[in-house]
């Protein structure tokens, strides 16, 4: 009797082995799944530091362009403010005046009507969409010519007409933004500053953040990138700067809007940097020359 | 010669009863086999197109489940053409698939496209294998930040950021975080095989299939039939069935296919929405 169930049992046994081994050659083991350790996840940004600005009261008009599709006026709230604080006034150039008249006073066109008693001691130009005509762009000409200073400031995520102005000045402002993959404020595209050339804009700089920031090219360039930092377009230079200062100091290019607004002028030494501009605007520009001039029209 | 018909007859007796168990033990044991030992499987998943409506996620997350929960598929084979989607959805899924992979061999074929949250979901089966031209990469992030509430007499917040979930700065901070989880999880299942650095990862570069391959962030340039072998070795099965799962549970490709930018600003609303997602911006 036991050997006939051993029989069965073989039999039984034949077929579960035949099987199994006509479909399997073993099992699945699987291999230990390393997860994610996602504690190690940290996105450090940089504190906002304490600022408090020091300033000597100017006085003077500061001409503001909004007549080219330009970024809103909140925008600008920090460095208006700043310039406000240094005794300076706000006269916007809007769509419809001419900038001729607004820019250049009766000291620069004494014929005409309708110029000004007193011309702005700077014009603020800020992401213009909008073309400039060429009246225009020969009223700015003269307008730094004449001794007045001249801010432009672009922003690459609001590509517009600046080189149309700037290029007069040996500006060129790139299609580009500058990144940084080692070191950033919790974005490729916020990068740190730390190089610059000694000058009114620089002083007391020692680390900026710009947040989408583009590359000038210019011979006066007074901020540099470090070697982490690149270009998404210029791949053949190094050296890149998004702040320059030329034209005998009186044109100042900056290739971002973002830092000096809120929250961003917080961070590190923006705030400095913002009241540098704005002490540079406040101060009276050195222009060669101009004292012949003064003494040429007096007599 | 009475001897020799003695010796026949219990020849007989003993062969012919000998036959008849082993007879009755192969039925019974065909019996038992056939439902005990099914024959083995391979299930196929086709993932494809954008990722980012719950109903699609919750369809994916379904053949997982089916494909785990499946005694008669012994290995599964996710087809991916895909450039990913919503991180949340992405996250659910590539979570879904370790789970998987725990007990059952997980392969994953590329096709033309498996980037962004289309690669996440691959970088967790156990083998990744794509074509020659398949568009893989784009480890990153996308987000737009918080716009601005605007205030309404009517209603009310209890808190600041209560309806945009915080400032645009922190928004930043947590995309890079999103990112990084991306890079990690990267990280972590190619281990070795990996030849780049994370920060060469975080540049959100798209790979072709040779190239990948280079970077290890593939295992082998192969099509859907190389994976199924794979999957059939790694499960250690022959002569095996294929199981499309989607058939199976009736569930096909998104209604969504394709996002523009325009698309993505649209869906976004005040709070900002994170996506594993490749896209040309213009």
């Amino acid at each position: 009797m036991i050997r006939r169930i051993a029989i069965v049992l073989i039999g039984i046994l034949v077929v579960l082995l035949g099987r199994g081994f006509f479909y399997y050659s073993g099992f699945y083991w699987a291999p230990h799944i390393e997860m994610p350790s996602f504690e190690q996840v940290i996105a450090p940004l940089e504190p906002s530091t304490e600022y408090s600005d020091v300033y000597e009261k100017g006085e003077g008009i500061v001409l503001l362009d909004i007549a080219h599709d330009n970024v809103g006026v909140e925008e600008l709230n920090v460095l208006t403010s700043r310039l406000i604080s240094r005794g300076l006034t706000i006269e916007f150039f809007s769509p419809g005046d001419d900038l001729k008249k607004e820019l250049l006073g009766k000291e620069g066109e004494e014929k005409e009507e309708g110029l000004k008693e007193k011309p702005p001691v700077a014009y603020i130009i800020v992401c213009p969409q909008a073309e400039f005509p060429k009246e225009e762009r020969e009223a700015i000409n003269t307008f730094v010519n004449d001794g007045g200073k001249l801010l432009l400031i672009a922003d690459p995520t609001r590509s517009g007409e600046m080189n149309s102005i700037s290029l007069k000045f040996g500006l060129i402002f790139e299609p580009d933004y500058l990144y940084n993959m080692k070191e950033n404020d919790a974005n490729f595209r916020n990068i740190f500053i730390t190089e610059f050339k000694e000058n009114e804009i620089t002083k007391d700089l020692e680390k900026i953040a710009l947040y989408t920031a583009g590359s000038i090219t210019s011979a006066d360039c007074t901020a540099f990138v470090d070697q982490n930092t690149f270009s998404s377009v210029i791949e053949t230079r190094k050296g890149l700067s998004p702040i320059a200062l030329t034209n005998e100091s009186k044109v100042l290019a900056i290739y971002d809007l973002t830092f000096m607004t809120e929250p961003y002028n917080g961070i590190l030494d923006n705030n400095q940097l913002i009241s540098n501009i704005a002490d540079w605007l406040a101060s009276p520009a050195e222009v060669p020359g101009a004292e012949a001039k003064a003494e040429k029209a007096t007599s | 010669m009475p001897r020799l018909e003695s010796v026949k007859k219990f020849m007989r007796r003993w062969l012919g009863s000998v036959s008849f168990f082993a007879l009755i033990g192969l039925i019974i044991g065909a019996l038992i086999s056939i439902p005990a030992i099914h024959k083995p499987n391979i299930g196929t998943i086709t993932i494809s197109g954008l990722i980012v409506e719950q109903a699609y996620v919750d369809d994916i997350l379904e053949m997982l489940r089916y494909a785990r929960d499946s005694r008669d598929i012994k290995g599964v084979v996710l087809k991916i053409d895909s450039p990913g989607g919503e991180a949340s959805a992405i996250e659910q899924i590539y979570l879904d698939i370790l789970r998987l992979r725990s007990r059952k061999p997980v392969i994953a074929s590329i096709g033309a496209r498996g980037a962004s949250g289309g690669y996440y979901i691959a970088v967790a089966s156990n083998f990744i294998y794509a074509e020659p031209c398949s568009q893989l990469g784009s480890i990153g992030a996308w987000t737009t930040l918080p716009t601005p509430e605007e205030l309404e007499e009517d209603i009310i917040t209890s808190g600041p950021f209560k309806s945009t979930g915080g400032s645009r700065r922190k928004a930043t901070a947590e995309l890079e975080t999103v990112k990084q989880e991306f890079a990690l999880a990267v990280m972590s299942q190619r281990g070795n095989r990996l030849k780049l650095s994370e920060e060469e990862l975080c540049r959100a570069e798209i790979y072709s299939g040779v190239e990948s391959l280079k970077y290890g962030l593939i295992d082998d340039i192969g099509t859907s039939t190389a994976a199924t072998e794979k999957a059939a070795s790694l499960a250690r099965i022959k002569n095996y069935g294929l199981i499309d799962i989607n058939e199976e549970l009736g569930i096909y490709r998104p209604l969504l296919i394709f996002l523009s930018m325009e698309d993505l600003k649209a869906q976004t609303s005040l709070m900002p929405r994170y996506y594993y997602l490749y896209f040309e911006s213009r």
